[in-house]
């Protein structure tokens, strides 16, 4: 892994500033609300998830787009990961300038800024993108020629989720073979994402979906192979299905990205890794018969969550405040500080713009949330002036 | 309010990056004209919530006519539109951090710093404050009546916490604050909560009025409870925010707004009967449901984190084309950009920095 470029390293230092009065505190001292990550309970997770993979014939490509956090992309990479995958080519962008070379743009890539912008970081990382149309390839191919560059193309297979992604073994034939007779480009495999097996809780009903889901993309990927176009990589799974995935024959990467951080939704779906992210908060009133904290929607995010060291009833979330049911027998009192586990952290994070990072109780780093976006042109501004 | 110079002019026709956020102006304009003739000869003032949207140059547009000045719901925002030049700021909420207090005093140096309080250890720490910063802090009796959230529960404690606050130097009682929250048209017993909730702001008013304490302003309301808000007697100044901006699900609440925001997605993604545009909840706040097509016409909308499926009759548009949707939260939505995209007449002309994303703090 290459060192960080100054477009991350500037950024932590900017955060690091900002936050400057929190480096050292004890988290139970922090300004609130506040986004904060447990580091212990972060490498157990990444150690969890090594161990894993040093037995099963698969790599693991850590998906940012839940953290969109360069320095955690860094320790998955450490702790064995292959490469990154993210969800705009904004996030491809900022983790290859985080010193990571394999970024797979695990999306459709649509207008002529953002293929731009692929085709430009394709001269300095291996990047990859997902196409489920001849209409992309054509684009990608014009932005890889006019840029001097080859962009690694994957098709996305639908699953059954019905979002992106071709639905049959004649469409991918057909999207492989304008991939593969298109300048600039190189076919590289297949890519998918049983999305729809993560809402299913019962493990052995989700195990079915999950093998019937990747029956269909390797039988995918073998018609190809049998068209002469084999894929390098079958990557497919998040944290719902990584396990069973991780050991399909014919599925060569899985791509989790929720494992790191978690959330009450994943943990419903496997309760091995832990809660690492958080916002911590405060009580800002305290009643007769509830508190009332300063982190409700607007920070927490939509999905709201529960309280990590008190079993408090939720009375509700609104915009800048949670309540809890709390009778006098409750010690809370004004001031004092809690954490809430997100129900489904990808929604808190958009709403910081940086990790407290909590080592033995204190804070001893703060990491940028990076690219906060959605608004990211200025990424290929950098990348035209050569930055 | 003193008027403050504005951004950067306009630079032609631009080009939104995806997904954006737009706001079409002449919209804007016009519910900001239709709150001041709703205002008009009612001797009620508006003080805009800026946590709708945390954009100073969109809080600038909503002066004029009879405005107090601007509310806020974090210390974050207030010091925001302070820097943006704004110098009547209404924090809506308590503030009980000592390092918050000292930010928010700091800021009565150059603004009309007024906050809401609901227990007198907090009293006690602002007034230290701002003796020691020799600074004047204004401060309303948060009440609660309706929410069950902050807010003094009684008149009684009303009362008492007045008194906590006359005593304590450099804090000076302006009078109380409510807020009752959205209340829907078809909210069970929407009327009779409206009516217990202004009740009881008049009896806490009347009670601390008889106690011998000021009551120069009873500020409360928001967009769903405007009209009930204009009528009421106690109330002096409405907190509503959303009015300017507006969302869907109060378009059927008779009231002179028009949505103004609007998610700009383009169609990434193309199968029979489905488009997917590139507008999921990491952009758009769905807390009052998924985001509205505008101009065109779906027969299922499903919302995950980067993506719109929109299941549609054909003709399909063709994949990178753009599309708008009406968001269903703007407060949240707006939280998750960087800046908002300015539309006139129909072409977007310019960029605003949404200024206080993410100050939650």
């Amino acid at each position: 892994m290459r060192d960080p470029a100054p477009l991350v390293t500037s950024a932590h230092d900017r955060v690091r500033e900002l936050y400057a009065p929190a480096l050292g505190r004890a988290r139970d001292e922090l300004t609130t609300p506040a986004l904060v990550l447990d580091l212990d309970t972060l490498t157990a997770n990444l150690s969890f998830m090594s161990d894993h993979m040093r037995d099963v014939p698969t790599a693991l490509r850590a998906h940012v787009k839940v953290h969109k956090s360069p320095h955690i992309a860094r320790m998955e990479v450490e702790y064995g990961a292959a490469g990154v995958g993210c969800a705009t080519v904004w996030e491809a962008v900022v983790m290859a300038r985080a010193g990571i070379d394999d970024v797979f743009v695990i999306n459709e890539v649509v207008g002529a800024e953002k293929t731009r912008a692929l085709a430009l970081l394709a001269r300095e990382a291996n990047a990859k993108a997902a196409v489920d149309d001849t209409v992309q390839v054509d684009e990608l191919s014009r932005a890889a020629a006019a840029a001097g560059s080859t962009i690694g193309v994957l098709i996305d297979v639908d699953e059954g989720m019905h979002r992106c992604g071709v639905a049959s073994a004649d469409e991918a034939l057909t999207v492989a073979r304008r991939v593969a007779d298109s300048p600039g480009l190189r076919f590289m495999g297949l890519t998918g994402y049983e999305g729809h097996c993560s809402l299913e809780f019962d493990e052995a009903k989700r195990h079915g979906m999950a093998r019937e889901a990747m029956a269909f993309l390797t039988g995918i990927a073998d018609h190809l192979a049998g068209q002469g176009l084999p894929c390098e990589i079958v990557s497919a799974a998040g944290t719902g299905t990584w396990e069973i995935t991780s050991r399909y024959p014919g599925v060569t990467e899985i791509q989790p990205g929720s494992y790191a951080t978690m959330d009450g939704h994943h943990r419903g779906l496997d309760p091995r890794f832990g809660w690492a992210a958080s916002v911590l908060a405060s009580v800002i009133s305290r009643r007769s018969d509830r508190i009332v904290l300063d982190a409700g929607s607007k920070t927490v995010g939509a999905s709201h969550g529960t309280l990590a060291d008190w079993d408090l009833e939720p009375y509700r979330f609104d915009e800048e405040h949670s309540i809890f049911l709390a009778d006098a027998a409750c010690p809370l009192r004004i001031g004092d500080r809690v954490a809430i586990n997100c129900n489904y952290t990808p929604f808190a994070i958009g709403y910081f713009e940086a990790y407290h990072v909590i080592e033995g109780g204190h804070v001893a780093d703060v990491w940028p949330v990076m690219p906060r976006g959605p608004e990211s042109r200025w990424l290929l501004d950098m990348l035209e002036r050569g930055g | 309010m003193r008027s403050v110079a504005r951004s950067d002019q306009p630079a032609g026709v631009l080009s939104v990056s995806t997904p954006g956020l737009v706001v079409d102006l002449d919209v804007f304009e016009g519910n900001v004209a239709a709150m001041a003739s709703l205002l008009r000869g009612t001797g009620k003032t508006v003080r805009p919530h800026v946590k709708t949207h945390r954009t100073p140059e969109l809080a600038r547009r909503e002066l004029g006519g009879p405005v107090a000045g601007l509310t806020c719901a974090t210390v974050g925002e207030a010091e925001a539109m302070a820097d943006a030049g704004f110098d009547d700021l209404l924090v809506a909420n308590e503030v009980v951090d000592p390092a918050k207090i000292a930010r928010l005093v700091a800021l009565a140096h150059r603004a009309t710093i007024t906050v809401a309080v609901d227990d007198s250890e907090p009293v006690a720490a602002l007034s230290r404050e701002a003796m020691a910063a020799g600074v004047t802090v204004g401060v309303l009796i948060d009440v609660d009546i309706l929410l069950h959230r902050c807010g003094v529960e009684s008149a009684r404690d009303a009362v008492d916490l007045a008194g906590t606050i006359e005593r304590s130097p450099g804090l000076r009682l302006r009078g109380i604050m409510g807020y009752e929250g959205r209340l829907r048209l078809r909210d069970e017993d929407r009327s009779g909560k409206i009516a217990r909730a202004y009740a009881s702001l008049a009896a806490v008013s009347a009670a601390l009025r008889d106690a011998g304490f000021p009551v120069e302003v009873v500020s409360a309301a928001g967009t769903s409870t405007l009209r009930e808000a204009l009528a009421d007697p106690t109330i002096t100044e409405i907190q509503a925010g959303v009015y300017a901006l507006m969302e869907p699900e109060l378009l059927v609440m008779d009231l002179p707004f028009r949505c103004a925001a609007s998610l700009r997605g383009t169609v990434i993604s193309r199968h029979p009967g489905r488009i997917v545009l590139n507008v999921g909840r990491r952009v758009v706040g769905m807390e009052y449901g998924p985001p509205v097509p505008v101009g065109f016409a779906v027969q299922r909308i499903a919302i995950s984190d980067e993506h719109a499926i929109i299941l549609m009759a054909d003709p399909l548009p063709p994949l990178g084309s753009q599309l708008d949707l009406t968001p269903g939260q703007v407060r949240t939505t707006f939280n998750l950009h960087d800046h908002v995209w300015v539309s006139r007449g129909g072409e977007v002309v310019d960029r605003w920095p949404i200024t206080a994303r993410g100050s939650s703090q």
